[in-house]
């Protein structure tokens, strides 16, 4: 039922912009993958191109190894989910969900029985005869969802899913979309710029910037290990404290880095805050302290350093007070070392063509 | 902001006096002529005397203006439909033009403001020298061309108000674009459409100079009937005549009006 999907190459110009930049990327059937990047990274003109909305300037889709380059949108069988839905406002639910299979000529009565079925996948049962104007927006998503995944297509493609939902919808719809895309086995390809998002749902994250895939990775393989400073600041939070000769410049530790010269990304939570001090800490006093639920937030000023270093403290009891002296460690077999440049990609944003 | 608000109450009646001044302006022909069609009078005289409807009975009862309005109204309703389907088909294709988009638009528009006199001499002499002659089959066409840019630029404000994911989204689901046309596109501005028809409709039958150069002379529109009778004589029948034009677009103005001021179901 599912397919996969390979991107060989893919650029994109649009109008003397170079909009995706020499894209490669293997979707495996049945995946949930992630795009992750800021604005203008190229990430949704990717779905686009999948969808068959932008044409492409070079490089080639292939869906279960066959190019899909010239099919036309109508006819690629792909479920896609607008940022805003585009439920039809002329139509009822059940009309809407009911569209694409008229397309495909499946009798009334085999239509009526699937649309009932979509309609339960999306826990909205005997919706059908409601109009779209009298949905929430976590129920209208649910209906779009509905409509693309009613005709079985072998990928779903979703655009900035949660992007129109309040925040505490959001979360409960990421998990529902997960749970969705296991129920069905459709290989998912989502479009985002929330990092949490990207991570809690995916099997894959691609992180795109500037029109080219800067790493694509298990959620925790990017976190842990960010292919660049660009991947270690865009996800999540990260101290960057420089390396030189496998040691961390201004820290104190046991062992050396996995690499000897670069930036090392050292994630708030692998950062430790002692009482007492230690052959492996140095000292420093507490700037700021916030709680913030799961954590506290604590950025520790430390002599010589520009920048605080942000610690993530567990919630139980009392956090460190704001002027504390205290001690730092970092625990060095965590910490990843990045290149010090730029890294990978090299292309400005928008290369004119020609 | 502000200060312009501060100053509304000040202005606000003079404003509203010169709004009224142009309104009467605007009315005062109407205001002449109204009247006349209930004359007692035997003549087309101002002011008008006594009441009476015998003038209306004969209008519609006359061969000639009967078969003048049995024109005018054939002639109206053919061009109002093939205005309606070629302005309709006109928008639809320039939503999906990009490059050129707006030299097209102008295009479009052009019969809107090119005299009438040079469309309506282009189409007799060309008639004239083709069939021997002119019919209302070439009236017909001609006020379909003056008509179509009301259709096009009603329904392109219609279309402008339907978000373009919905047809994408109608693509990926499976849907060509003819389908796409026929079960999106069209019933989202159906209103407006049916607001282009109306008025390309109104705009027709009291069309006056295609039809003057057009119309064959045993076969005058309502319009042309008008004219002749008010330079062979006065009678108090053309006044009613044009009534009967008025109150027959005042009308078809009101329901354009109320078809507009509902809520689309475009604005969902």
């Amino acid at each position: 039922m599912s397919v996969n999907v390979t991107f060989e190459n893919l650029t994109v110009d649009l109008s003397g912009n170079r909009i995706l930049d020499g894209v490669n990327l293997d979707i495996p059937a049945g995946s949930f993958v992630t795009l992750l990047g800021p604005s203008g990274s190229g990430k949704t003109t990717t779905l686009n191109v999948l969808a068959g909305f932008v044409e492409r300037s070079g490089g080639t889709v292939r869906v279960d190894g066959r190019p899909i380059d010239n099919v036309p949108a109508h006819a690629r069988n792909i479920g896609f989910l607008f940022q805003n839905y585009a439920l039809f406002p002329h139509m009822s639910v059940g009309e809407n969900i009911a569209f694409p299979l008229r397309a495909r000529k499946i009798p009334a009565a085999k239509r009526k029985e699937m649309v009932a079925e979509a309609l339960r996948l999306v826990q909205l049962p005997g919706m059908e005869s409601r109009s779209i104007r009298s949905l929430s927006g976590g129920q209208q998503q649910r209906v779009a969802l509905a409509r693309a995944l009613v005709f079985k297509p072998g990928l779903l493609l979703l655009d900035e899913p949660l992007a129109a939902l309040d925040k505490q919808l959001r979360e409960a719809m990421q998990l529902e979309l997960k749970r969705i895309q296991v129920e069905t086995g459709t290989t998912t390809i989502a479009v985002t710029h929330d990092q949490v998002e990207a991570m809690s749902m995916a099997d894959l994250v691609a992180i795109m910037d500037k029109g080219r895939l800067v790493q694509v990775g298990s959620p925790e393989e990017v976190y842990r290990c960010p292919a660049n400073l660009f991947v270690a600041t865009f996800l999540g939070e990260a101290n960057l404290l420089p390396v030189s000769g496998g040691r961390v410049t201004g820290f104190r530790h046991n062992g050396s880095t996995s690499r000897d010269e670069g930036i090392g990304v050292v994630r708030p939570e692998d950062v430790l805050i002692r009482p007492e001090a230690a052959d492996d800490t140095v000292p420093g006093r507490v700037e700021l302290s916030v709680f913030q639920g799961n954590r506290w937030r604590v950025s520790v000023r430390c002599p010589g350093r520009d920048a605080p270093v942000v610690v993530s403290v567990p919630p139980g009891g009392t956090g460190p007070r704001i002027g504390e002296e205290v001690h730092v460690a970092i625990g060095v077999e965590r910490i990843h070392v990045v290149p010090a440049s730029a890294g990978t990609q090299v292309s400005p944003e928008a290369v004119p063509v020609r | 902001m502000d200060a312009l608000r501060d100053a509304l109450p000040r202005t606000r009646g003079w404003f509203t006096l010169v709004g009224v001044l142009i309104g009467l302006f605007l009315l005062a022909p109407l205001a002449a002529v109204l009247p006349l069609a209930f004359t007692t009078s035997r003549y087309l005289v101002f002011p008008p005397v006594g009441f009476t409807w015998q003038w209306f009975d004969t209008v519609l009862s006359d061969p000639a203006w009967q078969g003048s309005i049995m024109n005018s109204a054939q002639v109206a309703l053919t061009a109002a439909v093939i205005a309606t389907v070629t302005g309709t088909s006109a928008a639809l294709a320039v939503r999906r033009v990009f490059r050129g988009r707006q030299i097209l638009r102008t295009t479009m528009l052009a019969p809107m403001v090119m005299p009438q006199l040079v469309l309506a001499l282009g189409l007799y002499l060309t008639y004239k020298s083709i069939a021997g002659g002119t019919s209302l089959a070439v009236l017909t066409l001609g006020q379909a061309t003056l008509a179509m840019p009301l259709v096009f630029v009603t329904v392109s404000a219609g279309l402008a108000a339907v978000d373009p994911t919905l047809s994408l989204a109608a693509q990926s689901l499976g849907h060509r674009w003819p389908s796409v046309v026929w079960r999106i596109e069209l019933p989202l501005v159906s209103r407006s459409i049916i607001s282009g028809a109306i008025l390309a409709f109104a705009v027709c039958f009291d069309e006056a100079v295609l039809a003057f150069f057009l119309a064959p002379p045993a076969q005058q529109t309502l319009p042309v009937k008008i004219w002749t009778s008010a330079s062979e004589n006065a009678s108090p029948s053309i006044a009613a005549a044009s009534a009967l034009v008025i109150g027959l677009a005042v009308t078809l103005l009101a329901v354009v009006a109320v078809l507009r001021s509902r809520p689309g179901k475009e604005t969902a």
